[in-house]
């Protein structure tokens, strides 16, 4: 077996991995070949090093801070309302109604403008007859009708 | 797990003083940052907690566990990835040996500074694995995870994960040749 696929076997060599047959290939290559065996070894201590980095302990009280943090946690329904709230507290609550207002105000005054520019649109378009008609057109008797609700004779 | 979807508080209590522990320095070999360690463990018992009610038996609890504290460390480092993660002093053994050591002359000190330049370097290496090999080594090496384990908690073959923790290892023979004493 070459060195390349010896070297792949490093990992499971370590960790006792490797098949009763894989073992005997793996022990004959490396007792021949210094080569890997120098590896070999590197990758074992290098193995080694890795318990230089020491582990941790949970500091003292870490299951009543647990217990006290799972009582005190939001439940996904309180902080869908914290949300809510969050958007719609007073501070916040000023802006939107201003806003709100400033949209009302400029869509009413742009509807004004609009229906006046038709209004006129309409008055310079009307023709030498339409004219007359609406002279002749006795628009105090007409008031109601023009307003939509009939008369009531 | 069972016992406690049965209404055993007691079991839940159980679980959490086998388990805190190991998960918590799990979690801290992720992150290499102490308190946050501590703060995301507990967030894994909550979902763990919580999840109570629809808890199904599909996994060992163990790899059930160490699946939520890795997901839990991946959210929280894409949350603070420009956070530097080897901010914090390494441990050795449990005692915090601070980053600026003092030049001292005993046989003792000269090996704890060795011993602290080791651990260094070691965290370092491991830190700068790949996220997939980092998982794989630290529960291998630290969590002493058997080949089966590591697969069925990082959701991959055993194929995958001897391929893993071979190009794991390589990297780490590679980033410790320098500090190494053959």
């Amino acid at each position: 077996m070459d060195c390349k696929r010896i070297k792949k076997m490093f990992s499971s060599y370590i960790d006792k991995e490797l098949t009763k047959h894989e073992e005997d290939i793996f022990n004959r290559h490396i007792s021949s070949c210094q080569e890997c065996r120098k590896s070999l070894r590197e990758y074992e201590k290098s193995w080694e090093m890795l318990s230089a980095w020491g582990g941790i302990s949970p500091s003292p009280g870490y299951e009543s801070r647990f217990w006290t943090r799972l009582t005190t946690e939001p439940k996904l329904r309180e902080k869908f309302y914290g949300k809510v709230m969050d958007i719609i507290r007073p501070k916040r609550l000023v802006y939107v109604f201003t806003t709100a207002l400033l949209l009302f105000l400029l869509i009413n005054a742009g509807m004004y403008k609009y229906n006046e520019l038709q209004a006129r649109n309409m008055l310079i378009n009307l023709d030498e007859e339409e004219w007359g008609m609406l002279e002749d057109y006795d628009l105090l008797a007409h008031l109601d009708t023009l307003n939509g609700t009939e008369k009531i004779q | 797990m069972l016992d406690f979807q049965k209404g055993n508080a007691s079991s839940f209590e159980a679980l959490l003083k086998k388990y805190f522990p190991l998960v918590q320095n799990f979690i801290y070999r992720y992150t290499a940052n102490r308190s946050l360690a501590e703060d995301l463990t507990q967030e894994a018992f909550l979902r763990v907690y919580k999840s109570a009610p629809t808890y199904r038996p599909k996994a060992l609890f163990k790899t059930w566990i160490y699946t939520i504290a890795r997901n839990i460390s991946i959210n929280e480092m894409k949350r603070k990835r420009e956070v530097s993660l080897l901010d914090e002093p390494v441990t050795f053994e449990g005692e915090k040996i601070q980053r600026q050591i003092e030049d001292k002359k005993t046989e003792m000190q000269d090996e704890s500074l060795m011993r602290h330049e080791t651990a260094e370097a070691v965290k370092k290496a491991v830190m700068e694995l790949p996220e997939r090999q980092r998982v794989a080594i630290i529960l291998r090496r630290y969590e002493d995870f058997s080949y089966g384990d590591i697969a069925k908690t990082m959701r991959i073959s055993e194929k995958a994960v001897k391929s893993l923790l071979n190009r794991a290892r390589e990297n780490l023979r590679d980033k410790l040749l320098d500090v190494m004493e053959m």
